[in-house]
């Protein structure tokens, strides 16, 4: 049944989170000596005060500790937190996510028997995935699909019983601040999935990529590094219940992250709506004048229709009958939904910008960062071009 | 009709071009990676540039400077900008206010002002017209208001002006040794009668430079406070008359002001797009996507098709209104010319973007750098306001 209304405790938590960031988050996160800087680290503080709302938790059933929060809630909970930081968003949705997947679908009892409590106990206690989206680039592969094997860059051997892992991994969210590593890696010529402790003596962990120099920009958001792994062993007993695990973490991924790009939206269109009841030129606020109303009107239809397809897609992902009984067309909704919200948020961005002047490239004041944000988001995982084609092979079904 | 460049054009082109290759591209990623405000500039290519004339480059020639037309002035535009879009800025806005001295300034202030511009290599111009609360109101003063539009104030004193109030976002703010000062010497009506333009060294009594600015785009070039507190000007640097409005007092578009402010953008846009799209080409030509080069796809073929096509569409219009500058004929074409840029030059600088993707965005911060300065265009000069102005010289 079509029903767009949010329980009473997705709507809680947005009230609760929209308060917080306004308190909490936005003062220290849009301080002009931090925005002006190329380097912003993370928030430390506020990523633990988060964590200690719940949200680390997330995505975890609830009789396991968690939250029990669906995909759609995640949705809902990431927007308000990248309101005030992007950065906050990812990082604590990349571990919310993980940690899901990890103790609900992934490990085994003994796994879970191994790190619920630590995880739900330390408030600093974080997830990475040491592995990109294989499936990213296929778009380019149209319209005969990609039909590789998979590459993953870590790979395995047997040796005495034990597991050998070799490789390196680059742009790792989360990596600095993990303490456990969700690795997908080429075990002879399977594809497994290994969780691994990060204090393991065969991995290295690169510093955090913090400088912009001509060979290496700061193009990501989050806390990144490389993660190397050299002769790292692990036992038989770390490897996970399936591979599918793999293809659903960046599915749900895509969705989050589009949730988090609204928000970066959601933050200069309403920075946009405050400025121009204020700014006085040509005879009035500038928000009375034409051109600014209709700047205004394009963002607010572009936030809403991204918002209105991000749900459905959450909703399509979290109750799956949705595709299987026809009530939503089976196409690939989280690339759709991924797509169209960082273009449109992007044009948003842009437009908030305009309606600031001068002031929107300015470093010290937040309407570049919102730029800046929505163009990662844009071209963060993969190009722009080859995710239309991604939808256009689904649509197409040309096999 | 005639296309082709003569030899004096054709030989300015290929001094600029050999220009931004040596000396510009290789500094302009590194420059714009300094953090900070001032710290992106560097006196060092400003000074090399001056030597070869690019700093005098609008000065006649019986002021001893090259007296290149405006055709010339957009070719040589469009080479430095593709090597660095702020650098050629920071060249090209003093050609703007060198027109302005050689239309609107008198004999005595030409000696005084035009001499000392071309011997020293690091005298630069600026021109300060927007305060705080006054930007727009500046382009298009609301007639219901008279009141909009800036308000610094100038007060006679015997045979000075004293001068109070700040302007911002000021062009070379940090680096300009002279700069053209709108201000109300009747505050009771618009700026449009009461309004003056003085000419203010950087030495003035009572003048500073305040805050400068650190921009995400276009970091070599300076955008800065200037203050004014009881500056004392002679009434000797007037230019025009008292209180007729800086537009008119500047002779209005025949100075080169507007006219050549038009020109200005729009040719280094022409640069900008240049770039983008060798960069686009060069990185599709060698990067491997789907089993074949990306240039082998028809998406990017598309992508590079439109890039090309919105550049050349542009580098005619702004030769056209180069042209149309030579020959005298004023219409609406210059700003209409601005307005089309700021749609080019975001529309290539994105599709260069869209082509490099995550990868190339993340190897190549050349990429990210060129969005980052086209979106100066429709903050500092080309935006929906100008678009009205726009329509108010086609009305």
């Amino acid at each position: 049944m079509f029903n767009m209304n949010l329980t009473s405790e997705q709507l809680e938590f947005r009230s609760m989170l929209r308060e917080f960031v306004n308190e909490k988050v936005k003062i220290p996160a849009l301080n002009s000596d931090r925005l002006q800087s190329f380097h912003k680290p993370i928030l430390n503080q506020l990523l633990t005060e988060i964590s200690e709302l719940g949200l680390r938790s997330l995505s975890i059933p609830e009789e396991l500790g968690g939250v029990g929060g669906d995909l759609l809630t995640s949705c809902v909970v990431l927007e308000e937190i990248s309101v005030g930081d992007a950065d906050l968003a990812i990082t604590i949705g990349e571990t919310s996510l993980l940690a899901g997947l990890f103790f609900e679908k992934l490990a085994s009892d003994n796994q879970k028997g191994k790190y619920l409590k630590r995880f739900l106990e330390d408030s600093q206690f974080h997830l990475c995935f040491a592995g990109s989206d294989t499936n990213a680039s296929d778009g380019w592969h149209y319209p005969k699909g990609k039909n590789q094997e998979m590459d993953i860059t870590l790979r395995a051997e047997t040796v005495s019983n034990e597991i050998v892992i070799n490789g390196s991994v680059d742009f790792i969210i989360n990596g600095p601040i993990s303490d456990l590593i969700i690795a997908p890696v080429k075990l002879d010529q399977d594809y497994k999935l290994f969780i691994i402790e990060k204090y393991n003596s065969g991995i290295k962990c690169g510093n955090e990529i913090s400088n912009i120099n001509p060979t290496e920009t700061i193009w990501h958001h989050g806390i990144c590094s490389s993660l190397e792994f050299s002769d790292c062993r692990i036992s038989r007993d770390d490897m996970l219940n399936t591979f599918d695990g793999n293809i659903e973490f960046f599915k749900r991924k895509l969705v989050q992250k589009a949730a988090i790009n609204l928000g970066v939206g959601r933050a200069a269109f309403e920075a946009a709506i405050e400025y121009t009841k204020i700014r006085y030129q040509g005879g009035s606020n500038i928000i009375e004048h034409q051109a600014i109303g209709k700047m205004i009107a394009d963002m607010a239809i572009k936030i809403e229709h991204a918002r209105a397809m991000l749900w459905k897609t959450a909703w399509a992902i979290d109750n799956q009958n949705t595709i299987s009984d026809f009530s939503m067309n089976n196409l690939p909704l989280e690339i759709i939904t991924s797509s169209f919200t960082a273009e449109a948020m992007q044009e948003v961005a842009h437009l908030s910008a305009e309606c600031f002047g001068a002031m929107g490239v300015m470093r010290d004041m937040p309407l570049q960062k919102y730029l800046e944000d929505s163009l990662i988001f844009l071209n963060s995982d993969t190009q722009n071009l080859s995710t239309k084609l991604r939808i256009a092979e689904a649509v197409a079904d040309l096999d | 009709m005639d296309f082709s460049l003569n030899d004096e054009q054709l030989s300015w082109q290929n001094k600029a071009r050999n220009f931004s290759d040596s000396k510009i591209k290789p500094i302009s990623v590194p420059r714009d990676q300094i953090e900070g405000g001032f710290d992106p500039f560097d006196w060092s290519v400003i000074e090399e540039g001056s030597k070869l004339g690019f700093r005098t480059l609008a000065v006649p020639k019986e002021w001893g400077g090259p007296g290149t037309g405006f055709v010339t002035q957009a070719l040589v535009m469009m080479e430095l900008a593709r090597g660095d879009s702020a650098i050629c800025k920071a060249f090209s806005q003093n050609w703007k206010w060198s027109h302005l001295i050689v239309n609107a300034c008198n004999e005595d202030q030409k000696k005084r002002f035009l001499a000392p511009f071309i011997e020293d290599h690091r005298y630069m111009l600026g021109r300060g017209i927007t305060e705080p609360n006054a930007g727009c109101d500046n382009r298009l003063p609301p007639k219901s208001d008279p009141k909009a539009g800036y308000r610094l104030k100038a007060e006679r004193d015997g045979d000075d002006w004293i001068l109070n109030g700040e302007k911002t976002f000021i062009a070379n703010g940090s680096v300009g040794s002279l700069f053209f000062i709108d201000a109300r010497t009747d505050p009771n009506v618009d700026i449009i009668h009461g309004g003056t333009l003085f000419l203010v060294p950087k030495d003035t009594p009572g003048f500073r430079i305040g805050k400068i600015f650190n921009k995400a785009g276009w970091r070599f070039y300076q955008n800065a406070e200037l203050i004014f507190e009881d500056a004392r000007v002679p009434n000797d640097n007037v230019i025009g008359q008292v209180g007729t409005g800086s537009v008119k007092a500047a002779g209005g578009d025949t100075t080169g002001g507007d006219l050549f402010g038009d020109l200005e953008l729009a040719a280094n846009a022409v640069g900008v797009c240049d770039d983008a799209n060798d960069v686009a080409m060069s990185y599709a030509s060698n990067k491997m996507q789907g089993g074949k080069k990306l240039v082998e796809h028809q998406l990017v073929q598309l992508a590079i098709a439109e890039m090309n096509m919105l550049t050349e569409a542009l580098r005619s219009f702004v030769l056209r209104v180069a042209w149309e500058h030579d020959q005298g004929s004023r219409s609406a074409n210059g700003v209409l010319m601005v307005n089309y840029s700021t749609d080019v030059v975001l529309k290539v600088t994105r599709l260069n973007m869209d082509i490099h993707g995550a990868l190339g965005c993340r190897s190549n911060p050349r990429v990210d750098k060129l969005v980052r300065d086209a979106m100066i265009w429709c903050h500092l000069a080309g935006d929906s306001n100008l678009r009205l102005k726009a329509f108010s010289k086609l009305n």
